[in-house]
């Protein structure tokens, strides 16, 4: 694919979610020359090529989000955001290394320094809290509700989980809903975590 | 309304489906009423979960796929680089204000001020090689914050005086030692007098940085808030688009703080 990516196009691609969003996503991932741009910038400050594929990745999946909730301007080219995203994803990654690097060897534990020594931990915990959540949430409830948060619209929603109609679709979009809400009400950790918020 | 309508309405509203009067309507329900605004609360995590759900499916697909072909294309291959020029200020002054990622996992409260603040992390512009010369305090400076040796940043930096040409440059500098260093109070009063220059990049940055350290002393007031706005809005403020990021999300966390 030419590199010469029209900005305007592919956010609008991405905002508009469904199908149109995988593609344009695909043709991002593709676009010649981006992968070994950002291999370069990792590789040239302290990183591998596995840690270049993590970042391209995550660069990606921060610009789709960063598009689908309106925090995206499109001003210059979208490669050039992206690698940006990613060159800012890559030096916070090795502030948090440095940091982690740092504790273990002279502070294993002490909480004072350090912005969050702990995050790697943090992050699998919550990716654990998050598969464990979506797992007792039942596989067709997920999926409902990932494509309804990725803009699907109820027919097309109706279509890919071969449901009769948009507004049958919707009623299962509304309970699975509802039952997310109900496991969130009965997992001691989001509760925790309500509590907390706004303390 | 019933429970029900009302659960749609939020579930909308969580997810930016509702507009115009029906959307400040419900806001202000919400502002009024500790219990829809509890609730409104859990819409909120649901929606995040929900981002987060997607976000772990799309890395495992991405994790399938090969990596794309490394065909390098002139001119798309080539790093920025800063020129000598360009690098000096960056070293002295920059700070690159970085969006975290961590906000694709569920960690904490996410929409406390002090947590907003962790999301919008001030750092400095890359410095790297060796300690720059002696007598370049503030290079030198740039380099101890850099490795995180912020005591000693904060000694150099403290020793510059008001009438120092460098003393605007040299408050940023300390603000962002002090703020690594935790010490909120300190760097907003750094940050503050360095937004008294009347050099624009560094002014606007000092402005920045005091409105984080307010975000982390939970002191945020409306006033902050116009700042904010103005500095998401000013072409001359080089995180212009952070800034933007920051006010959408305080919006939220206005409900919750």
């Amino acid at each position: 694919m030419n590199s010469s990516l029209e900005t305007m196009d592919l956010a609008a691609a991405i905002r508009s979610g469904g199908p149109k969003r995988e593609q344009a996503l695909s043709n991002l991932y593709n676009v010649t020359g981006l992968f070994l741009k950002i291999k370069q910038m990792v590789t040239n400050h302290g990183g591998n090529e596995e840690d270049a594929r993590d970042v391209f990745h995550e660069g990606i999946i921060t610009l789709d989000r960063k598009i689908r909730q309106n925090e995206y301007e499109d001003r210059g080219t979208i490669e050039s955001y992206l690698f940006g995203v990613c060159r800012f994803i890559w030096s916070n990654q090795q502030r948090k290394n440095k940091r982690v690097e740092l504790k273990e060897d002279f502070t294993p534990f002490d909480r004072s320094s350090g912005e969050n020594p702990l995050d790697t931990m943090l992050n699998n915990e919550g990716q654990h809290l998050v598969a464990t959540l979506f797992g007792q949430l039942g596989e067709n409830c997920s999926k409902i509700l990932t494509l309804w948060k990725l803009s699907y619209s109820m027919n097309e929603i109706a279509e890919e989980m071969g449901l009769p109609s948009g507004d049958n679709a919707r009623k299962h979009k509304f309970r699975c809903y509802q039952k997310l809400l109900g496991l969130i009400d009965n997992s001691p950790e989001l509760a925790i975590n309500l509590k907390n918020v706004g303390q | 309304m019933n429970t029900s309508e009302y659960t749609e309405k939020l579930m909308a509203l969580a997810n930016k489906e509702l507009f115009g009067d029906e959307k400040m309507q419900l806001e202000k329900e919400i502002q009024e009423n500790p219990v829809l605004a509890e609730e409104y609360k859990k819409h909120l995590l649901a929606q995040d979960l929900l981002e987060d759900f997607i976000a772990q499916d799309l890395k495992q697909k991405f994790n399938a796929f090969p990596l794309p072909q490394e065909k390098s294309e002139s001119g798309t291959a080539t790093l920025r680089k800063l020129n000598p020029s360009r690098q000096k200020w960056a070293i002295a002054a920059s700070v690159a204000l970085i969006l975290g990622v961590s906000s694709y996992l569920f960690i904490g409260n996410e929409y406390s001020y002090s947590q907003l603040a962790d999301n919008y992390n001030l750092q400095m512009q890359e410095v790297r090689g060796t300690i720059p010369e002696s007598d370049d305090i503030i290079g030198k400076a740039a380099y101890y914050i850099s490795n995180d040796e912020n005591e000693m940043a904060i000694s150099l930096l403290s020793a510059i005086s008001s009438d120092d040409d460098r003393y605007f440059t040299a408050q940023l500098l300390l603000g962002n030692a002090y703020y690594q260093a935790k010490n909120y109070t300190a760097a907003a009063n750094a940050f503050n007098q360095s937004s008294k220059t009347s050099d624009e990049e560094v002014k606007y940055q000092g402005q920045y940085g005091f409105l984080l350290c307010k975000l982390k002393l939970n002191t945020w007031t409306e006033e902050n808030r116009m700042m904010l706005k103005s500095l998401s809005l000013n072409e001359q403020f080089m995180y212009k688009e952070e800034a933007g990021a920051l006010l959408k999300k305080l919006e939220i966390a206005s409900y919750f703080n």
